[in-house]
């Protein structure tokens, strides 16, 4: 696989069991070092069960391959083989060195300030000397370093997803998985927000994977959309597919 | 390492965080943990005080036979040598230890005597001095051919003695000995001086405590011997003392411990020789103190194990509780071990806190009890009373409960697959 690929998945199943279950099958999946994507597709599609997959959170049930490079120069993990042989802790540890996430709401710890919930994942890696510059840079393209000393639970809805998305950001990881990062947020400024995001990730060379429902806003913040098809199987169970592949350029 | 060094500081930061929820923990804990300490504090402070009772009056350390016996000075020694005696004395027959005490005012009172010598448990237990002979020769400038004499003994006196002759320290007294001689009664006299007046709670009988040489002495010569220390011109006159080992008709020994007490009657009854002890009144107080343990050790083991269920269902609703919390560390990338830390801490805070508080309540629990029966205690006596071993225990017994009760919601805990709960609202 070519080192240019983040993420390079195929055929890999998940079904979700429960009333509103669902068979996830990504088809194809291929994320480019410094891509923007961003799945779209309808409610209870399995966009956010895509994202705990790629996230290494969710167990896939089966796949034909799915490998994680975060590092262009470092070999790939192979997430398929690290779940058969049920390494989770591998995982977590590359989870803490590579991955930002974003939740729609509430990602933040409500026992620490949102300075300290911003400076956790770089103690967690001990990475917080060399990042505390970029950090204290985030915070105030963000609009957030008046607030760092504030606990979550007095912050708005608008501020506390901004502290979330500069401490997804804060320890350099090279993915950031968003799932709808502005949902809970007036138009005006989750546009604002979305962009703001957009940028800071172009500007620290991370990929970024979101899932939104509004597609419009995305495309305007320079994502490229995913769809998430929706039909049914042969025994009419509905079925959720995405389709993305990039073309394999040296092989 | 740094992990975990992370999940112990969030778990510190959350416990501070809910501090009333974990104030409730706290409390529970030491509502608890109170009065099992209290119960404890006076089961040992009383079993302590009337162990030390015991053991500091010399009288429960007391031996001696019952009837009368044949005692030499070889056997008096050999029992000395025995390492769990503290003490031996040899007691002549009751009857010949009689003493006729007249005072200066001319009251007059009969009471036994009784040897003592240096190193006397009951003399010293009350601070007396220990009464010794006071000799004429070299002081008084006698003539070096006339032998030595005694000039005055030293006596102690029981409390009811020194009463009834209305004496005190220092003051002299006159002792008279009567013996039927040949048909005829006779007396014989001795100078005494009043070194110690022992309190009433050491001796309640007409006693009055004298060197052994006097008490000797008042056998030979109702024996019919004379007993040329004591002065012929005084009236000790009679035959000389044969040849050979004075043989005793009793003896008083002290044991060094209550536990040595018991070796001894045992090994006494081994050969043969019934004694007096106070081996009832000690193993009264064991039976106390046995009975005591087993109960608290009841009460104890119903408070721990309602403790260990009360902590489990505790952890386990707030790992419940905290399940999205500890979704998004896990998301974040903290290992299972790490998250194990997370309620084991939480259990642990709560553990330290919670004894803490209880020792406080304890202490201050404990001042009110000795304060109620300052009354009945004396000196470092009290009533509820922990050792710092104690304290340790404790601590270390609410600590093992609180970190075996969390370890069920803990596994719990590692086991939080992020994608299920990080959504939840």
């Amino acid at each position: 696989m070519g080192s240019d690929k983040l993420f390079s998945l195929r055929r890999v199943m998940k079904r979700r069991p429960g009333n509103e279950g669902f068979c996830l099958e990504l088809e194809s999946l291929d994320v480019l070092r410094g891509d923007r994507l961003a799945l779209v597709g309808p409610s209870g599609c399995g966009k956010s069960t895509a994202l705990d997959l790629l996230a290494g959170v969710l167990r896939p049930d089966a796949g034909e391959r799915f490998l994680f490079a975060p590092q262009a120069e470092a070999p790939a993990l192979d997430m398929l083989e690290l779940w058969r042989r049920s390494r989770e802790d591998r995982l977590a540890v590359a989870r803490l060195r590579h991955l930002g996430y974003v939740l729609q709401v509430g990602g933040l710890l409500p026992f620490l300030s949102a300075g300290e919930n911003i400076l956790l994942p770089c103690r967690a890696l001990g990475n917080l000397a060399a990042q505390r510059e970029s950090v204290r840079e985030l915070c105030e393209r963000l609009h957030i370093d008046r607030l760092l000393r504030q606990m979550p639970a007095t912050l708005s809805v608008g501020e506390r997803q901004r502290v979330a998305i500069a401490r997804a950001l804060a320890h350099g990881p090279s993915i950031l998985l968003a799932d709808e990062p502005t949902a809970a947020l007036d138009p005006p400024h989750a546009r604002l927000v979305l962009g703001l995001l957009a940028e800071l990730a172009e500007e620290r060379g991370v990929t970024v994977v979101m899932v939104t429902h509004a597609p419009d806003m995305a495309v305007e913040a320079g994502f490229r959309l995913v769809q998430v098809t929706t039909m049914q199987d042969g025994n009419g169970a509905p079925l959720s597919r995405i389709r993305h592949a990039v073309q394999e350029e040296a092989d | 390492m740094r992990l975990a060094l992370q999940s112990l500081r969030l778990a510190a930061a959350d416990y501070c965080h809910e501090r009333l929820l974990s104030l409730c923990a706290v409390l529970t804990l030491a509502a608890v943990l109170t009065p099992l300490l209290i119960l404890y504090g006076v089961k040992f402070g009383v079993v302590q005080t009337l162990t030390d009772r015991l053991q500091n009056d010399p009288r429960t350390l007391e031996i001696s036979p019952v009837g009368s016996g044949r005692f030499t000075p070889d056997y008096l020694a050999q029992l000395r040598q025995h390492p769990s005696v503290a003490f031996v004395l040899p007691r002549t027959r009751a009857i010949a230890a009689t003493i006729d005490l007249v005072a200066k005012d001319g009251a007059r009172l009969t009471a036994s005597l009784e040897p003592t010598a240096a190193g006397d448990p009951l003399l010293q237990r009350h601070g007396a001095a220990i009464p010794a002979l006071m000799l004429d020769s070299g002081l008084h400038g006698a003539a070096p051919d006339t032998s030595r004499r005694i000039l005055w003994s030293g006596v102690a006196l029981s409390a009811p003695v020194a009463e009834k002759l209305g004496v005190g320290v220092g003051d002299e007294l006159e002792g008279r000995f009567e013996r039927r001689y040949r048909g005829a009664v006779q007396r014989s006299r001795l100078s005494l001086r009043v070194t110690a007046i022992l309190p009433l709670a050491a001796e309640q009988k007409n006693l009055v405590f004298a060197p052994l040489e006097v008490v000797d002495a008042a056998e030979d010569f109702r024996d019919g011997r004379a007993v040329p220390l004591f002065g012929a011109d005084r009236g000790w006159t009679g035959e000389p003392r044969p040849d050979g080992p004075r043989a005793y008709a009793g003896f008083r020994l002290h044991a060094r411990s209550l536990d040595d007490v018991m070796i001894l009657r045992d090994a006494f009854a081994a050969r043969g020789l019934e004694v007096y002890t106070q081996a009832e009144a000690i193993a009264q107080i064991r039976q106390l103190s046995a009975s005591l343990d087993l109960i608290f050790s009841l009460i104890g083991l119903a408070a721990g194990v309602g403790f260990l269920t009360s902590t489990a269902s505790s952890m386990l609703a707030a790992v419940a509780r905290k399940e999205r919390l500890l979704g998004l560390l896990r998301l974040m990338g903290f290992s299972t071990a790490s998250l194990l830390l997370f309620p084991l801490a939480q259990s642990l805070l709560t553990a330290f806190l919670g004894t803490g508080l209880a020792c406080g309540l304890y202490l201050l629990a404990a001042q009110v009890v000795n304060h109620l029966f300052a009354a009945s205690l004396s000196g470092i006596e009290s009533v509820c009373r922990l050792l710092p071993a104690h304290y340790a225990a404790t601590l270390l017994i609410v600590a093992g409960l609180s970190l075996l009760a969390a370890l069920g919601p803990a596994l719990r805990a590692g086991r939080i697959e992020p994608s299920e709960v990080i959504r939840e609202i």
